[in-house]
């Protein structure tokens, strides 16, 4: 997890959206740079599925997915 | 471009169509024009009904060209007689067919100008470089356009409800990317922590 934001929301989901939360987080332990990135450099990514996004920065080298919010759609 | 005369488009087997219409709205989005025809009647059901009208009115892949020659043929000459690819030089057009939503409160227009004059400074060259690859394919993937499209929608608008916490959220990452800034625990562990057992 790369913030407390994104630990605190995680306990806010309800068990469906955690079902979704599950379902992208097994997409981006296989596919992390797949995701929309936020800016021409870093690796900021933010993937949407189901009413649920996942913003998150791939650390290099390890290809790590820290995780920095998990929202639920705005619309 | 209401009230222009009407363009002849000549069919394969000689036959001749003529059209005249008048587009609901043009955008531009960087070097593109996006031609939007905003549907009467019946909300569309979903985000696939609204992929599938549109790929009914213009050939989006090259698979559906070979599947409707005619028409893809048909609808492209159209667009090149009203001159809607001559854009900075490429060739380019694109066409849309949405429904109009009456949200109650609608914070961003869905447009590609809108979305971008709403977003961050630190997202726009991201929103820009990923149009310019979208548009500047052969054959402009409409479905990848419209999803493009919505997703930059909801970024302007997530970023756009708290603006502090967006630029928070981009502090964070680069404190992570410089290692100034260590990763807590793992999205196994925090699950865990909320009962889910991966």
């Amino acid at each position: 997890m790369g913030s407390d934001v994104a630990e605190a929301q995680i306990y806010d989901l309800s068990d469906a959206e955690i079902d979704v939360l599950l379902e992208i987080y097994e997409v981006l332990r296989l596919t992390p740079d797949n995701g929309r990135k936020l800016g021409p450099t870093g690796n900021m990514y933010i993937w949407g599925y189901k009413g649920i996004s996942v913003t998150y920065v791939l650390l290099d080298p390890q290809r790590e997915v820290a995780v920095l919010r998990v929202d639920r759609f705005p619309i | 471009m209401r009230e222009r005369p009407a363009v002849r488009v000549r069919l394969a087997d000689g036959r001749e169509i003529w059209f005249r219409g008048s587009a609901d709205r043009v955008d531009r989005a960087g070097t593109a024009l996006v031609v939007v025809d905003y549907k009467t009647g019946s909300p569309q059901r979903s985000k696939t009904d609204i992929h599938t009208n549109v790929r009914g009115r213009f050939c989006s892949t090259s698979k559906e060209a070979e599947r409707k020659p005619a028409r893809c043929r048909v609808l492209s000459g159209l667009l090149d007689k009203l001159g809607w690819h001559a854009v900075t030089g490429r060739r380019l057009g694109v066409v849309m067919t949405v429904q109009r939503h009456d949200r109650p409160h609608p914070h961003i227009e869905r447009t590609f100008i809108a979305v971008r004059a709403a977003l961050p400074a630190a997202n726009v060259a991201a929103f820009d470089t990923e149009l310019e690859a979208i548009t500047h394919a052969p054959v402009v993937d409409l479905a990848a356009l419209d999803e493009f499209l919505s997703g930059w929608l909801r970024i302007a608008t997530r970023a756009a409800a708290d603006p502090a916490d967006w630029q928070r959220m981009h502090q964070e990452a680069e404190q992570l990317q410089s290692g100034a800034r260590s990763a807590g625990p793992t999205l196994t562990e925090v699950l865990g922590r909320r009962g889910v057992q991966l």
